[in-house]
């Protein structure tokens, strides 16, 4: 399961804050922390600040590069602020551009930054008709678009196919459309990944912690590669590990078993 | 049943969202009771708590959502019958709201819609992706109070300064309350552009919505 961590998204209070007074060490704690706790790559957004969002997406890629070896997941609706967080990367680390749509616009904007700095990037499906409410849309969406980032010579393994989780607060079926997305992505194009805000799904609802984690284990058993989502979260971390190993992705069992011995389980 | 027995059971059907019992106890009373009053000394009390449950957290959006969908059915009922005898119900103003141009998040904009219409104003709502001129070409239409934008992400928050200023080109930026929300809005920024009110939560929404009606029709 590949882990990105959510934590350093300025549209959370805490963050932004720690943003706005260049409070580097809390970020760089938080990179750390993050890392320690198994992520595979860190969200960055500094979307939260509309009019200085390119200066700020440069200064926390610069810090948080400076505290963590982790490649970054680039969150920006903005191309110019995801430019800068890229020139910004040590070049050592395939970054994951957050994100791609097929809206013609979106697309025509990002796919050269995609090319020009050979990053993966994660792709939403949804097009300028906005987000499809049946599966077979979705589908046909999720499939241009992924068609669409091969044929301007984006391989298969540097998109990470997002089916947009919505929450089942306000259409019972939200999980499942999403969970049947990911399965026909994976059928169809085996080498693409696929991802997802996780806690999309448990929006409006008490106990979310306890619905992210069990809308993860039917996610990744129809074929979830990745996750957008709190590694800090002990508990969610585990259920990414049992999930592996109920879904035949943990061979020999070797990482569920390790975890329990480590006392991390 | 008495009609104070009645009422209160209309109240508790809103509120535990049963539209099947709440369209059946219309139906039996329509040609008895008032039917003005049987939505607002009845059905409105149920909404009214919802609401502010919901606003406390002790309600939870489904059930919102489910309280809405149960008085929506029991409208269908009684609209035609409140329009027969002339009866309009106490309105607390006209609002127009939707996402502006380019974003297409509509969760908070419908909790947001669902919560004014609980207090009790009549909200129309132009949904996603709506340009400035949509705004005001409804708030026109329908002769608003308030025009309420709703934008998520740093790209398309500049979209509710667009509706600002066609207000300001049009000449009619004091006909209308402006309101601003979203994710990434703040209340520096419903200040720079010029918004009349910015509700961090929906439920700081409908309060200032309601302070700026009566501040407008006090006026």
């Amino acid at each position: 399961m590949i882990v990105i961590g959510e934590k350093i998204n300025s549209t959370r209070k805490s963050i932004k804050e720690a943003i706005a007074k260049k409070d580097a060490s809390y970020l760089q704690k938080l990179a750390r922390d993050q890392a320690q706790a198994g992520a595979d790559y860190l969200d960055v957004n500094t979307g939260a600040f509309p009019e200085e969002e390119v200066r700020l997406m440069e200064w926390l890629v610069q810090i948080i590069n400076q505290a963590v070896d982790l490649p970054l997941a680039l969150d920006s609706a903005n191309p110019a602020a995801l430019e800068a967080g890229l020139k910004a990367i040590a070049d050592n680390t395939r970054p994951i551009i957050n994100s791609i749509t097929a809206e013609n616009a979106k697309f025509r904007e990002v796919v050269p930054l995609v090319l020009k700095y050979e990053a993966s990037v994660l792709a939403l499906a949804l097009d300028d008709d906005g987000i499809s409410k049946t599966v077979e849309e979705r589908f046909g969406v999720a499939q241009r678009l992924i068609e669409a980032l091969c044929a301007a010579g984006v391989e298969q393994n540097r998109i990470f196919l997002d089916p947009l989780i919505q929450p089942i607060s306000v259409q019972n079926d939200f999980g499942l459309i999403a969970i049947e997305v990911i399965r026909r992505v994976k059928q169809q194009f085996p080498e693409v990944k696929t991802t997802c805000g996780l806690s999309n799904i448990s929006f409006g609802l008490p106990q979310r912690a306890k619905l992210n984690r069990y809308f993860l284990a039917m996610a990744v058993a129809a074929g979830l590669d990745s996750a957008i989502l709190d590694p800090l979260d002990r508990e969610l971390m585990d259920a990414v590990n049992v999930s592996e190993a109920l879904s035949g992705k943990d061979r020999f069992c070797k990482n569920y078993i390790k975890a329990y011995r480590q006392g991390r389980a | 049943m008495n009609e104070k027995e009645l009422f209160e059971k209309l109240s508790q059907a809103v509120f535990e969202g049963d539209g099947e019992t709440l369209v059946s106890l219309v139906q039996r009373n329509i040609d008895e009771v008032d039917p003005l009053a049987m939505v607002e000394k009845g059905m409105m009390e149920g909404m009214t708590k919802v609401g502010n449950q919901f606003s406390e957290g002790q309600v939870y959006l489904p059930e919102l959502l489910m309280a809405a969908e149960a008085w929506e059915e029991a409208m269908k009922i009684l609209k035609p019958k409140l329009i027969e005898s002339g009866a309009s119900m106490k309105k607390r103003g006209t609002v127009v709201i939707g996402t502006v141009q380019t974003d297409i998040h509509e969760i908070g904009k419908n909790i947001l819609a669902n919560l004014l219409t609980i207090a009790g104003f009549d909200v129309h709502d132009i949904g996603c992706d709506a340009p400035a001129a949509k705004f005001l070409s409804k708030a026109q239409e329908v002769q608003a109070d308030i025009i309420a934008a709703s934008a998520i992400m740093s790209t398309t928050v500049p979209y509710q300064k667009d509706i600002v200023d066609l207000l300001d080109h049009k000449g009619l930026r004091d006909e209308y309350i402006f309101m601003v929300g979203g994710g990434v809005v703040t209340q520096e920024w419903a200040d720079k552009i010029g918004a009349d009110g910015y509700g961090e939560l929906a439920s700081d929404a409908v309060e200032i919505a309601k302070q700026l009606v009566s501040e407008k029709k006090g006026a």
